[in-house]
């Protein structure tokens, strides 16, 4: 098991692997997340939003998610979601600078920042209106709220935080929650 | 003098519009989807991004005066002409996985090969091949999030045209997707015209 936390403005490279839980808490309440997955053992293998939203017919991440790649494969799937509104549509490539720490370490895994596919961006929903248009809400996660992964396959996870302050952790896994 | 280009049914080509010049994409015989691929001319890994594209013009929908916007947050290209008006913005281009796994056709033709294909003289990896603007594609969503893509309903002649912002390698394919209906069951060919403004 390994842990971290990310404040504001920060970052985080964190490797999980198959079978293996990446579980993401909000600590400070009202946080947002952004979040990539590359295949830890090929990172031309990436988080594709374009296949998991065609996956499964929908816009929106969905209890039970499949994360897929751009090779189709499964990457991870949703397992826990204390939040249930997050936004897979309007994570812009250009939109957000990396942190360097999180730039350096990505290089040295071979992934350059041209590479960095579109994002998903927790704990902050959008919605869609009658007329097709985005509109993006602030963070309505609470403090102590979770969102949990399990891997699909070795997994490298850049995590953002651009507002308030995620824990992390990886594990084989899950504790009981009574 | 406007340079022509056919770009043949399940088929993909490529081109190099300057920054000012236009291309135009004509479906000559009707429901044909293109998946247009934009690339910086300078720099190849600057590419076209949906999503920028999504954000930065706040919809899901994007017609004339819209722009299309590219991974590091630039403009790269406004549509300046649009006789259809339902394009997409939000699919992948259709793969080998899609055919394999969901029509039991291995070895399909398919829009990222031919992209890809048509991009190889600019160095450009399959992996990175970027998802594209599905010129023609009739997607469109329901409040609750569900994407639902029905049959083109471009016509023979229907025209989109866009002005580059910048100097652009453009490819396209002729999507090869016969195995529904979102191009009638029958795929045709479309032409690129790069002309001045």
């Amino acid at each position: 098991m390994s842990t971290g936390k990310i404040g504001a403005g920060r970052g985080a490279l964190v490797e999980f692997d198959r079978s293996e839980y990446l579980v993401l808490e909000d600590r400070a309440g009202s946080s947002s997340v952004l979040l990539v997955l590359f295949n830890a053992s090929d990172v031309r293998e990436y988080l594709s939003l374009s296949h998991t939203r065609l996956g499964q017919g929908n816009i929106f991440l969905l209890p039970a998610s499949s994360l897929l790649s751009n090779r189709r494969n499964l990457m991870a799937r949703v397992i826990e979601d204390g939040v249930r509104a997050h936004d897979i549509i309007s994570g812009a490539v250009g939109e957000d600078r990396l942190p360097a720490n999180v730039i350096s370490d990505l290089a040295a895994k071979g992934i350059e920042p041209w590479a960095v596919p579109e994002c998903v961006r927790l704990f902050t929903p959008v919605e869609i209106g009658e007329d097709e248009s985005l509109v993006r809400r602030c963070s309505v996660s609470r403090r102590g709220d979770r969102f949990v992964l399990l891997g699909g396959m070795p997994c490298l996870c850049a995590l953002v935080v651009p507002e308030g302050e995620i824990g992390w952790q990886t594990r084989r896994q899950m504790p009981a929650k009574v | 003098m406007a340079e022509r280009v056919l770009v043949p049914a399940r088929e993909g080509r490529s081109v190099r519009v300057a920054a000012g010049q236009c291309v135009t994409f004509l479906d000559v015989e009707g429901m044909q989807i293109g998946d247009i691929a934009l690339l910086s001319g300078h720099d190849p890994h600057e590419r076209f991004s949906q999503s920028d594209t999504r954000l930065r013009n706040g919809k899901l929908r994007i017609s004339t005066g819209d722009v299309l916007y590219g991974t590091a947050g630039r403009p790269m290209a406004m549509i300046v002409r649009d006789d259809v008006g339902t394009h997409d913005i939000v699919s992948y281009p259709c793969d080998s996985a899609r055919y394999e796994r969901d029509f039991f056709s291995p070895g399909h033709a398919n829009c990222r090969a031919n992209l890809a294909g048509a991009l190889l003289e600019y160095g450009v990896e399959e992996w990175w091949v970027p998802d594209p603007f599905n010129v023609f594609m009739n997607t469109h969503f329901t409040p609750d999030g569900r994407q639902i893509i029905e049959d083109a309903v471009s016509k023979a002649g229907d025209r989109v045209t866009l002005r580059a912002e910048m100097d652009l390698i453009v490819a396209v394919s002729a999507c090869p997707q016969d195995m529904y209906s979102p191009n009638g069951y029958r795929i045709t060919d479309l032409e690129m015209l790069v002309h001045g403004p």
